[in-house]
């Protein structure tokens, strides 16, 4: 249970730092638009490869950073629980055998059997708490997934075109913008 | 709303799938339930015969094919030196053991207490010879030889 609590602790520290994040990042649009470094298109195929990336790249960096980490983390603990679970498992179910050839052995005795189960009982009980966790793991997992791509595709105040002129000497790059679902266009030169 | 819909529902369907992956299974102990408590365990000793005679009372004999008289020295049964003897009964019915004191206790003891429980034995399609649980009494029984 101690995993789960650590799981749990983790996992809201990491959804108020998305969500503190929030505030901060929505004063800092113009910043987004300014530090966009490739199209929605890319931003979306990076968030689709791992959570945070295409955010990361696309300026919105503590958004990116905290969908990274909380996807990092849900998947460290699925695949730690489901590590756990099948080695604990393991045991049960040779030890469950044991208990089901003590009916089929000669002599065997009633309270041999009865502290068998007891004790299967109890194991098995650690197994359910265990596959509870690697489920709320790997579906945490999967959520922070699917939030990290609804986000690249529909949530993101983000960029939608971005075209480079050459103006001769240096380069203006325009970009038609939707800040806070006001459409706009942004007109940038680099010195 | 939509959007929200979209977000939700895989995340619903795998919590439902993976809610149900569960791959080992409860033990069970049924095919044990079955196994009965022989009740009113008694002993009474013959000074005559240096015998005690052992009687006890089983509901069920569905799949009983014999029983294990247990004689202890102590008060606390598995504290004392426990010694089981299988009954080799031809007839279930027949509850009852004759327990000879010469084989167990040397001559020279003239006074002693020993305490007796029972076991059912059972045989049948999922269960060889599988020895059921005791009496949760054990009976005593007064040695006193003249």
């Amino acid at each position: 249970m101690s995993i789960l609590r650590g799981f749990v602790i983790t996992g809201l520290t990491l959804l108020l730092l998305i969500n503190s994040t929030g505030s901060v990042l929505a004063q800092d649009e113009e910043s987004f638009v300014r530090r966009s470094i490739v199209s929605k298109k890319d931003a979306i195929v990076l968030s689709v490869i791992y959570p945070g990336l295409g955010q990361m790249t696309a300026g919105q960096k503590y958004k990116g950073i905290s969908l990274f980490l909380a996807e990092t983390v849900s998947l460290i603990f699925t695949i730690n629980s489901h590590e756990n679970y099948r080695t604990k498992q393991k045991v049960y179910d040779k030890d469950m055998i044991e208990f089901n050839n003590i009916a089929k052995q000669q002599s065997g005795e009633y309270n041999d059997a009865l502290e068998q189960y007891n004790d299967l009982k109890d194991r098995n009980d650690e197994l359910d708490n265990l596959n509870t966790v690697r489920n709320v793991a790997l579906i945490a997992a999967v959520a922070v997934y699917a939030y990290n791509v609804v986000d690249a595709v529909f949530l993101s105040s983000s960029t939608s075109e971005s075209r480079q002129v050459d103006n001769g000497k240096s380069k203006i790059v325009v970009r038609s913008t939707i800040i806070d679902k006001n459409p706009g266009i942004l007109l940038s030169k680099s010195f | 709303m939509k959007k929200s819909i979209i977000f939700l529902t895989p995340i619903l369907i795998l919590f439902i799938v993976v809610s149900c992956s569960k791959e080992h299974d409860a033990p069970t102990f049924s095919k044990y339930g079955i196994a009965q408590k022989p009740a009113n365990v008694v002993a009474s000793y013959d000074t005559d015969t240096d015998i005690v005679n052992v009687t006890w009372d089983i509901i069920e004999t569905t799949s009983v094919v014999d029983f294990i008289v247990s004689v202890s020295d102590s008060s606390d049964f598995d504290m004392g030196n426990v010694n089981p003897y299988i009954t080799h009964s031809t007839d279930i019915t027949d509850m009852s053991y004759l327990f000879e004191v010469k084989n167990y206790l040397s001559a020279d003891v003239d006074s002693t207490i020993l305490y007796f429980t029972v076991s059912a034995v059972y045989k049948e399609e999922n269960l060889n010879y599988f020895i059921g649980p005791r009496a949760d009494v054990p009976a005593s029984a007064l040695i006193k030889r003249d």
